[in-house]
């Protein structure tokens, strides 16, 4: 493989990753916009844990992601009070925090960013996505799984028919938040540099994209859309500056032809 | 096992319930009438934990529950049917059970992910038992109206409750459905050895099953006694004046 198609490789899986991240939290009928900060916290720890403390890459990415997973569980309970549109400003305003707090401290680098990591191999990204996406899927093959899906149809008929919709809630922030920690700790040892703005609210908008385009309902959809949002990038370089335009215009009309996602309908459950 | 006293619900100044007190035993059919607009919806949401922030004392089986939150109710045994249906939408019949009966599985089988369509002795018998056993792996969304009334109560019961509260499961059925379902809520108290709350404006149903019946008007019970002691009590019928043949 050339350097170019090896990018375009772990592109796709870091974004795999960061729609899954999103993924689980919309499949529990709530909504993160906040992604990029849980991708953040799991950044700057894997990265500071590896370049300061000289732990070993895995291992630092997997304490990344335990500290986003944290920070998703705290994010997470304030969150169950907040609905829609505020739950949205509420996610944007935790990554704006993260943000500040990564350009004050001196361990972060400041504004200067993070460096010194050393690279990744593409081997464990491969690892740390199948894993996820492995285990995403026995999840939703769990009767726990299928307290998600009723808690996001109807959370007060879901309570009522005895399911601890808090703790649904807060574990599905909880698990996505774990997982945009791996993807933040894969990025920065990927990148070999990170710094505050690469976790800016477009980043976290642009985790949600791929999962609204390509199913919301299925771990597949998410996959896809990751790849689309790999892809069409590139294939539209050519647009030079009207990429972006035709870029939204592309992912409007797909929403609109298909409002559920590309791979629309959801698994049954056994 | 469920003792109510004083309960009250005030939504701003507008008061939907006023001091209501009532005893529940093992193994009753209570019902609760009330004309439109009485209270007998906010009358068990209060008793289950959704909306409002009703004041006094519910218990069942001497625990305190009034302010708990829903499903914590819902797992010491409160089960509960929805006047305006709450189907999860997209899921399936069978699925809608099986999540009712989570409350009884330990979190380590929870866990424990399941790719088979295993055969669920329960799940088939309670939908047997409502006849729509042949809807099981259909989308409860699609089922007709009385179905998804149906889709309800197995539901319900899929987590064994020691009560179940009916809210009008009779309200779109035609009278041959109704009198089925009469029949069924008394079997549903032998089989299932549940006690029963059964809110109903179809007076056939709620005579063919209640040993005791509350009247509600306007927030406040007004009567209490068999069907026959409420059918002659002089305050129901003024409340009901011109509108029942009871
Ligand atoms: N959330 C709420 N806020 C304000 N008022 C409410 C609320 N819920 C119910 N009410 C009022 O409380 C009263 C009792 O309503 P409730 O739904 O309990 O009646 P009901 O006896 O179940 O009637 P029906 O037979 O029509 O189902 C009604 O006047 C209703 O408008
Ligand atoms: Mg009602």
């Amino acid at each position: 493989m050339n350097v170019y198609y090896t990018g375009l490789f772990v592109t796709f899986l870091i974004n795999v990753l960061c729609a899954l991240s999103v993924y689980v939290i919309l499949k529990s009928g709530q909504i993160s916009v906040g992604n990029a900060g849980f991708m953040a916290v799991g950044g700057y720890v894997a990265g500071i844990l590896s370049t300061v403390y000289g732990l070993g890459i895995p291992a630092s990415v997997a304490a990344g992601s335990a500290a986003a997973a944290l920070c998703g569980a705290v994010v997470g309970i304030p969150a169950l009070r907040l609905k829609g549109t505020y739950l949205v400003i509420g996610t944007i305003s935790f990554t704006a925090m993260i943000r500040s707090i990564a350009q004050v401290l001196d361990i972060t680098g400041g504004a200067m960013g993070l460096k010194g990591m050393k690279r990744i191999g593409i081997l464990w990204i491969v690892i740390f996505a199948v894993l996820v996406i492995a285990l995403l899927f026995l999840f939703e093959k769990t009767r726990y799984g299928l307290d998600v899906e009723a808690v996001a149809a109807d959370s007060e008929a879901a309570a009522a028919a005895g399911v601890r919709v808090i703790l649904i809630k807060v574990l599905s922030f909880t698990l996505g938040a774990a997982i945009a920690g791996i993807a933040g700790g894969c990025y920065a040892h990927w990148t070999q540099y990170i710094e505050p703005s690469d976790f800016s609210t477009s980043v976290s908008t642009m985790m949600v994209l791929p999962v609204i385009l390509g199913g919301r309902n299925r771990i597949a959809g998410a996959v896809l859309g990751a790849a689309v949002f790999t892809i069409l990038p590139e294939l539209l370089r050519f647009a030079s500056v009207w990429r972006m335009v035709i870029y939204g215009v592309l992912v409007i009309a797909i929403v609109i032809v298909k409002p559920d996602g590309l791979i629309s309908g959801r698994k049954r459950h056994a | 096992m469920l003792e109510i006293r004083n309960l009250s619900q005030y939504y701003g100044e507008f008061c939907a319930l006023k001091d209501i007190s009532f005893d529940l035993g093992e193994n009753e059919i209570l019902g609760i009438i009330g004309q439109n607009g009485a209270g007998k919806t906010t009358l068990i949401n209060s008793i289950t934990g959704l909306g409002g922030r009703p004041s006094g004392t519910v218990r069942l089986d001497g625990t305190d529950i009034l302010g708990k939150r829903p499903d914590t109710i819902a797992r010491l045994g409160v089960a509960r049917t929805f006047q305006n249906l709450r189907i999860f939408r997209g899921m399936t019949v069978r699925e809608h059970l099986l999540v009712a009966q989570n409350r009884k599985l330990s979190p380590g089988r929870k866990l424990l992910p399941n790719f088979r369509n295993t055969e669920d002795a329960g799940v088939d018998a309670l939908l047997e038992f409502f006849d729509i056993l042949r809807f099981r792996d259909d989308d409860a969304e699609g089922l007709s109206y009385g179905d998804r009334r149906r889709v309800e109560m197995a539901r319900a019961l899929a987590g064994s409750p020691k009560l179940l509260i009916l809210d009008e499961p009779g309200a779109g059925m035609n009278e041959q459905e109704s009198e089925v379902l009469a029949s069924q809520i008394r079997e549903i108290r032998e089989r299932f050895h549940t006690a029963i709350i059964l809110i109903e404006h179809d007076m056939s149903i709620i005579r063919a099953c209640c040993e005791r019946i509350i009247v509600l008007d306007h927030g406040q019970k007004i009567a209490e006694g068999s069907f026959e002691q409420i059918a002659a009590d002089r305050e129901v019928q003024r409340a009901y004046l011109g509108e029942e043949d009871a």
